[in-house]
């Protein structure tokens, strides 16, 4: 029991603590530095698109990050000698050789590579939750959905620091997403009702009353949050996201 | 060529492609349900609320028709159903939401989720088993079994099987869990507002606490869908860590305290 316990302590809590240590990308909306060279400025890490690679710079050399911090990527690259790195010089996978051609084309098979991507999450996810459930004796996947959102998650962030996550690609990835709501009709269309409304007293209300609770209890928690500043500001109430 | 010819093959087209079925029925729901939230409730209601509420009355409509378990899809002609509706495409198209979660927002309420997780696995628990102790349940497998099941459907009958509760009892509990998902996908949209739930931060808390992936994830479609990728994400280690505690600490607890 101990060594379980300790395993969800190790695994699934710093799993969910830790989504991705990567601060977030200098110009996001703009699809991630859309300048030839110098393409943002990451805890210290100038990333340099065009041949894919990270450099690590000097904290003396690098300007406060601002709310310009656009410009402050500019100034950082005129005081770097980019030929001193040997970043003129490609020298990548092969996967991220000819990127930009490949951003800026049109059609093709692109897609099936954001979708293939989300199955490999998915299956490397599922195999993992079914190894920590293994490991722990318990006879579920373990998370395997979460770890596979996590590794997802880490993927596109990946793809977009380096600038070769294509409107194409990402085609493949949305579509799914989209298809979510469709999904869940279907997943209710297919719930067994009948015996949820036969089968008595004893499932209706302990079902409802351990709603009730929890819903009382998140009603409490989200109130608590909220007037200590934990969450955000909230959605735009207007747009519910239905139609995007 | 007779109508009787032309119900044949439409029949046929329809049962050999049920997948694709499927995609047109469901489209066709989803369209009904938009005009209807448009126009009959003046917007009131998403029309993916009333999407959702009209796959579980089609459910019912199946079930009463065949008198088996899987709603609608037992059909023939609706078989695709099950496929679309199956653990692989529903877990397939969450993780896919993955995609439009924001790292900032998710890394913010990590320990939340967690504390929400721990809280949504004992309170249900504690609830059922109260309630089945009220109905004169006095056998702490039985109590186990079902208050496990009031964590979600899952967890009930793996719980029941790993301490050897009679099938009954198992079945009791997987009702009692599908309940719970009905009552969270219908009533989540209604009490949003209650819940406060309008932000990440409070989907995680609410991911963790309401479980049930199933119920979690309809009701927040239901109600935002930029809460769905926060929600699941938590809500996904429900049923596991339910897995885990059910036939051990909590069982345990039970045995402890009845016998």
């Amino acid at each position: 029991m101990s060594t379980a316990l300790r395993s969800i302590l190790t695994i699934v809590v710093p799993s969910l603590f830790t989504l991705s240590g990567v601060g977030p990308p200098v110009n996001a909306d703009e699809g991630f530095g859309w300048t030839r060279e110098i393409s943002g400025v990451n805890r210290g890490v100038l990333v340099v698109r065009g041949n894919a690679r990270r450099l690590l710079i000097n904290p003396g050399q690098m300007p406060k990050m601002g709310p310009d911090s656009a410009m402050a990527v500019h100034t950082v690259a005129r005081h770097i000698d980019v030929r001193s790195f040997g970043l003129d010089r490609p020298r990548h996978p092969w996967f991220f050789r000819d990127a930009d051609a490949r951003l800026e084309k049109k059609g093709g098979p692109m897609v099936i590579l954001g979708t293939a991507l989300l199955a490999v999450c998915y299956l490397v996810g599922l195999m993992v939750g079914e190894g920590l459930a293994a490991a722990i004796g318990v006879k579920a996947n373990v998370g395997g959905v979460g770890i596979a959102m996590l590794l997802l998650i880490a993927a596109l962030h990946f793809l977009q620091q380096r600038g070769i996550y294509a409107p194409e690609m990402r085609k493949g990835v949305t579509f799914w997403a989209a298809m979510y709501i469709p999904v869940v009709v279907a997943v209710a269309a297919t719930q067994n009702v009948i015996i949820a409304v036969r089968s008595g007293p004893i499932a209706l209300i302990s079902a409802v009353s351990s709603v009730l609770l929890c819903f009382l209890v998140i009603a409490v928690i989200n109130r608590v949050i909220e007037n200590a500043h934990i969450a955000n500001a909230a959605f735009d109430v207007a747009n519910t996201g239905d139609e995007p | 060529m007779s109508t009787l010819d032309v119900v044949h093959l439409i029949d046929k087209a329809i049962i050999d492609a049920p997948l694709v079925t499927a995609f047109a029925f469901v489209g066709c729901v989803v369209l009904v349900s938009n005009f209807l939230g448009k126009h009959l409730t003046g917007g009131r209601v998403a029309g993916s609320a009333i999407a959702v509420l009209a796959g579980l009355a089609l459910a019912w409509v199946g079930g009463a028709i065949t008198g088996k378990s899987k709603g609608l899809s037992d059909l023939a002609e609706f078989s695709g159903l099950a496929l679309m509706g199956g653990a692989m495409m529903r877990d397939f198209t969450i993780v896919a939401t993955a995609s439009e979660v924001n790292v900032e927002e998710a890394k913010k309420a990590g320990w939340l989720g967690f504390i929400a997780l721990v809280l949504g696995t004992v309170l249900p628990f504690v609830a059922g088993v109260s309630i089945a102790y009220a109905f004169g349940v006095r056998d702490p497998i039985a109590l186990t079994t079902i208050g496990a099941g009031a964590i979600t459907y899952i967890v009930g009958p793996i719980t029941g099987a790993a301490i050897g509760a009679s099938s009954e009892i198992i079945a009791l509990s997987i009702a009692t869990g599908v309940v719970k998902a009905i009552i969270v996908m219908v009533f989540t949209p209604v009490f949003a507002r209650f819940m406060r739930l309008n932000n990440p931060q409070a989907a995680m808390v609410f991911g963790g606490l309401a479980g049930t992936v199933s119920g979690v994830s309809a009701g927040l479609a239901a109600t935002d869908r930029r809460l769905v990728p926060y929600g699941s994400l938590v809500a996904t280690f429900h049923t596991g860590f339910g897995c885990l505690l059910g036939p051990s600490v909590l069982y345990l607890a039970v045995k402890a305290l009845f016998s």
